[in-house]
């Protein structure tokens, strides 16, 4: 059983990137479908918007600790094998959403350290309305996670004017296959790096 | 089997990257876990490769040294690359070494490069596709190279390797080795060395592991 969490790096309700996350989600499930030794997989979306995480601020957590949806948050990303990442690119990086919980995930809390990034596996897309589908912010956002100790895996894909199906698929096939192409590699890699 | 090379940025005789790269070789072989490992060194001074002009390729195709190193990275399951920095990125070597391997991938595996391997003539070149990469620097100054490995861990994730999040960087190189090509400072070599236990898991690991074949042209014809 390999489980994978999947958020977006935006809290719009209407995210093109949450809708990203999500057609991962489930096109996830049936990925290792047919494929010989192919483990089950479980999913999990993540909305950050469901979390209350204030902009970091050390004399806050020096005084009131850790938010309680830092904890949680932190619990749900150390339980799983993998983790797929939908960010947004705003003006060429990540957005200041995802930074932010990527650095209270980076935080300890009271001396017990679970650092959620560190090992992980992860997987980085983007989706955008123009064509190159914010392709420029998974350069950083690479760097950002190998530098807290994340295997970020080589296949990424940036979907250029990203439209999706009722069902939440990607409209366009040859996008569809992209995206399923990246989870069969996330959860190939997050299966043979499972310890 | 797993198969680890180690090579540099640098041609110079007395490069403080081929010595890092050697280093890092040597612990790896003394390591009382490395079992089942192939260690390789090689010294990109020794292959013949041009700066790359699309004319040339047009012309004479790719060089055979490219073709020859090409092949001998296939053959890999793990590169560590010690990285010199030069203003800041990496050196011009390395990009086009890296570049003209780039060009050498559809062709095939000649007969050129030895019994060594567990690839057979003709077979596909693939230099860099999920290969595990370990980046490293050595640099007379203070911030030991880190700021060139930046951009090389973009390029290689590029050409589609599995970059391992660890990475070494050794500041005053000049000072750093002993008679015997060792790192001095027990500190630095505890950090080589769980640099290199990263490295080392994590090909294991993925050598076993069959990715995606088709993935990395599908990602970059899209891209």
């Amino acid at each position: 059983m390999i489980k994978l969490v999947f958020f977006a790096g935006s809290s719009r309700s209407d995210s093109l990137n949450k809708r990203l996350a999500k057609a991962a989600a489930t096109a996830a499930k049936s990925a290792t479908r047919g494929v010989p030794n192919g483990p089950e997989v479980e999913t999990t979306f993540i909305d950050l918007a469901d979390f209350d995480i204030p902009m970091f601020n050390g004399d806050l957590e020096h005084e009131l600790g850790k938010p309680v949806d830092v904890v949680k948050l932190k619990a749900m990303l150390a339980d799983c094998d993998g983790i797929f990442i939908a960010s947004p690119e705003y003006n060429g990086a990540y957005t200041g959403l995802l930074k932010n919980t990527v650095d209270w995930m980076s935080r300890n809390i009271g001396g017990q350290e679970i650092t959620p990034f560190k090992d992980a596996t992860i997987a980085i897309c983007s989706a955008s309305p123009g064509p190159r589908g914010g392709l420029a912010s998974l350069s950083p956002l690479r760097l950002l996670l190998s530098h807290i100790g994340s295997m970020v895996i080589p296949s990424q894909a940036a979907f250029g004017g990203a439209t999706f199906n009722d069902d939440g698929s990607l409209k366009d096939e040859k996008q569809q296959k992209l995206l399923d192409a990246v989870l069969t590699n996330l959860i190939k890699t997050a299966k043979a790096l499972k310890s | 089997m797993t198969n680890l090379l180690f090579i540099a940025g640098s041609s110079r005789k007395q490069s403080f990257n081929k010595q890092l790269a050697n280093a890092a070789l040597k612990t790896v072989q003394q390591s009382p876990g490395a079992t089942n490992i192939t260690t390789r060194y090689i010294d990109l001074a020794h292959f013949d490769i041009p700066l790359y002009n699309g004319d040339l390729e047009d012309e004479f195709g790719i060089p055979a040294d490219a073709l020859r190193l090409a092949a001998i990275f296939t053959m890999q399951d793990g590169i560590f690359i010690a990285s010199p920095e030069y203003n800041g990125v990496y050196s011009a070597l390395l990009k086009n070494t890296i570049d003209w391997m780039f060009r050498a991938i559809g062709h095939h595996i000649g007969d050129d490069i030895g019994d060594d391997n567990a690839y057979d003539k003709g077979d596909d070149i693939e230099p860099f596709k999920d290969k595990v990469i370990c980046l490293a620097a050595a640099s007379t100054l203070d911030g030991g190279g880190a700021r060139g490995l930046i951009q090389l861990r973009t390029l290689m994730g590029y050409m589609h390797s599995h970059v391992i999040p660890n990475q070494f960087t050794l500041g005053n190189a000049d000072q750093a080795f002993n008679a015997n090509g060792n790192i001095t400072d027990q500190t630095k070599q505890a950090c080589l060395e769980q640099v290199l236990g990263q490295f080392v898991a994590t090909t294991t690991a993925l050598s076993g592991s069959e990715l995606d074949q088709n993935l990395a042209q599908t990602t970059l014809a899209y891209l």
